[in-house]
């Protein structure tokens, strides 16, 4: 199975504890399986609420969670965020 | 006071500074009830008083500071004055709006807005205070800095200042009020060409309101929504607008090497949550904003004010510097002198390309950083390069060529987004009547990767109808006095349970996107003459029923956003600024952004302008159609040609 990097951002790291982890998986769904397995129930409440990205492509584009995964790929997971 | 509606001082100041002649004037309530304020009700003022053709930095231009109704009321995040003129850098409308203290002083001096013509002799100030005002002698401010200026005027007033980038009529200088900036537009010059150093004024009035207790509840709720909305209550007091970095440089939209590559390998070193672990002090807020989305970072062992989200961008990425510290220190030498940090960013980024390319050979270069703070003082004081870098990256795509990759819209250089990944953005960026700005474009970066339910970024599907519901909101929220970071409410905090990534998300954004005829009259489709308000989504209207008195629904507010955008618009035409200037640079156009996905990352401005023309009641061209103006109220504005 492809090793993946998972990024965190704005206020996930605080919650979650770090900036990122590496997991291995060869579909969104299996990473958000693992996050939902390894992470406290708050993190997982912020990563419902999240952008999701694999490396620059938004998964609402793509298969949402069941977009497949490649050795190599980096998933961000990114809160609401505003600015302008 | 001359009108019946609350909210307003009901009083306008004119001073001439040629004549030295100053008077009172006001407008009519149907021109308040039509333009509501600022931005809007001040072109209305310029087109009815500053005749065709007028040189912006001549004795005859007007330059207009005027507040909306909400300014001064206590209603949140209404701190917001504009100043108005034409632009000396695009030639067109150039409109700036502010958070300082200045316009809610100018309201408690009993005046609305303050209309400036002519040239004073020598350096003056105007000093404004309840019903009067006078002009002094200000040739002991000359030259200070915006800081050492608003020191030497009146501690308890409110000020608009320009530093030497005014004086020495920089086409991007700007007006600074407390650390808040009327930064776009080059109106900081048009101030310097009158020798007109600042204004300041103090007052104790208070704005009446119509119905002081059910004005009370509708800001209570209002409040409420800012401050348990996950945006306005949470990242952006937490980040700033700096927060936007990460989400935009993997949405691969960071402006990179003049916008060469939109990804920056060292993103994350210039984002919100580097700035906030390592060099926030402390977060600060415009008056009455409970958002609070002001960074506070220090530099020389002073607390002063931190970057944006486009400083970052155009002074980090933009010129491969990841450096912070670098750019607080720049942000607040930018600051001190009134320059526009989008306009020099861009514009220093254009000549590092020009010169890599061979075309003007200079020591700018992108990835060498110590000579930029030379150059920004250069710039404000029009030495050697800096002086022809003063007149921004238009001008010096005519002298040296480049004009593909001069990062500019109608003279005003763009905002730190690069449309090819948001062209709904792109199309916004060049129908904005300023010019390159991501606001009066309509911020559809919002609905393309920032709201929860995005529609897909690279299609052309449902674009213009959506830009223009967002560029009508935009303006009509401006012309009320408040800040446009409250509009970030259209999506209620309720749909950010959505999964952004979820199935109902996707169908949402699918059927969003396959119905682009039906999305392109959504604006269309509000129920126009109903009396009604949605205030957990646009709590304004409800506000300024409530403040003035006047018979207001959403409808009425987002066609008098509409309004706004038009008038502008016949302004703009009016000074030679037409519908061929609504395009991109061809960078945008010609240049994939990915090879890979040629037709994917350019923006296909050809296939939406002519439904947004289209949708607005434009001709092909793009001039404003007669029907279309008949129902805005402005149709005599084309009859008096
Ligand atoms: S949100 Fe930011 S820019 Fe807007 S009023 Fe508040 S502090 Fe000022």
């Amino acid at each position: 199975m492809p090793e993946i990097k998972v990024k965190f951002y704005a206020l996930l790291r605080s919650k979650v504890g770090r900036d990122e982890m590496t997991v291995t998986a060869s579909r969104l769904k299996d990473v958000m399986n693992v996050l939902k397995r390894d992470l406290g129930p708050e993190a997982v409440k912020v990563i419902s609420s999240c952008h999701v990205y694999i490396n620059q492509d938004n998964v609402a584009f793509l298969k949402g969670e069941r977009t497949s995964l490649k050795e190599g790929d980096v998933v961000h997971i990114l809160p609401p965020t505003g600015g302008g | 006071m001359a009108t019946k509606y609350k909210g307003y001082m009901g009083n306008m100041l004119r001073v001439d500074l040629t004549s030295g002649k100053i008077s009172e004037f006001d407008v009519t309530d149907k021109e308040r009830e039509m333009f509501l304020g600022n931005k809007s009700l001040a072109t209305k003022i310029l087109m009815d008083n500053q005749r065709p053709g007028r040189d912006p930095l001549s004795e005859e231009a007007m330059l207009i500071f005027n507040t909306g109704p909400l300014v001064g009321s206590g209603a949140p995040c209404t701190s917001r004055f504009n100043v108005t003129a034409k632009s000396p850098l695009t030639g067109g409308i150039g409109t700036s709006n502010c958070g300082g203290n200045f316009g809610v002083n100018l309201k408690k001096c009993g005046y609305d807005a303050i209309v400036v013509t002519g040239k004073a002799e020598k350096p003056v100030y105007i000093d404004v205070t309840e019903g009067k005002a006078e002009i002094k002698d200000a040739s002991h401010l000359w030259g200070k800095d915006t800081e050492q200026t608003q020191e030497a005027l009146d501690p308890k007033s409110g000020k608009v200042v320009i530093g030497p980038a005014g004086e020495n009529i920089v086409k991007y200088a700007c007006i600074i009020s407390q650390e808040r900036a009327a930064g776009r537009c080059g109106l900081g010059a048009v101030m310097g060409s009158k020798n007109l150093k600042a204004i300041q004024a103090k007052g104790s009035m208070k704005v009446p309101v119509a119905d002081p207790e059910g004005f009370k509840k509708a800001i209570q709720a209002w409040i409420s929504v800012l401050k348990n909305h996950p945006i306005t209550g949470d990242n952006l007091p937490k980040y700033g607008t700096a927060g936007l970095v990460n989400k935009v440089n993997i949405g691969n939209a960071l402006p990179t090497g003049n916008y060469q590559k939109g990804h920056y390998e060292d993103g994350e070193m210039l984002s919100g949550e580097t700035l906030a672990e390592k060099y926030l002090v402390k977060n600060m807020g415009c008056l009455s904003c409970p958002i609070r989305c002001g960074r506070v970072v220090e530099v020389d062992g002073k607390q002063v004010k931190g970057p944006e989200f486009e400083t970052l961008g155009l002074f980090g990425s933009n010129m491969y510097n990841n450096d912070i510290p670098k750019i607080n220190a720049w942000n607040r030498q930018m600051d001190l002198l009134g320059v526009d940090t989008i306009s020099c960013g861009n514009t220093i980024c254009f000549a590092m390309e020009l010169n890599e390319k061979g075309m003007l050979k200079s020591d700018l270069k992108f990835g060498k950083f110590d000579n930029i703070a030379q150059t920004i003082d250069d710039i404000a004081y029009r030495r050697g390069l800096g002086n022809e870098l003063a007149e921004g990256s238009r001008a010096l795509a005519e002298k040296y060529g480049g004009k593909d990759f001069a990062i500019n819209v109608k003279g005003l250089e763009i905002a730190s987004y690069d449309p090819r990944s948001a062209v709904g953005l792109g199309l916004g960026y060049a129908t904005a009547n300023r010019g390159g700005c991501h606001l009066n474009a309509g911020y559809m970066m919002f609905m393309e990767r920032i709201a929860p339910i995005n529609v897909d970024p690279y299609s052309t599907s449902s674009k213009p109808g959506l830009t223009i519901f967002q560029q009508n909101t935009f303006e009509a929220v401006s012309a009320s006095g408040c800040c446009l970071f409250t509009t970030y409410a259209i999506f209620p905090p309720i749909a950010f349970r959505i999964k952004p990534f979820g199935i109902a998300a996707r169908i949402v954004s699918k059927v969003m996107g396959a119905s682009g005829p039906v999305m392109n009259h959504f604006g269309k489709l509000l129920p126009w003459g109903a009396p009604i308000h949605v205030p957990i989504m646009i709590p304004h209207s409800l506000a300024l029923a409530k403040l003035t008195g006047m018979k207001m629904s959403l409808g009425k507010f987002i066609l008098a956003g509409e309004r706004c955008f038009n008038i502008e618009r016949l302004f703009n035409f009016r000074e030679g600024v037409r519908g061929e200037f609504d395009t991109l640079p061809g960078r945008f156009l010609k240049e994939p952004m990915d090879p890979s996905k040629p037709k994917k990352t350019v923006v296909p401005l050809g296939k939406m302008l002519p439904v947004y023309y289209k949708v607005r009641g434009w001709a092909p061209d793009g001039t404003p159609g007669v029907r279309r103006l008949k129902k805005l109220g402005l149709s005599h504005f084309v009859s008096k040609g």
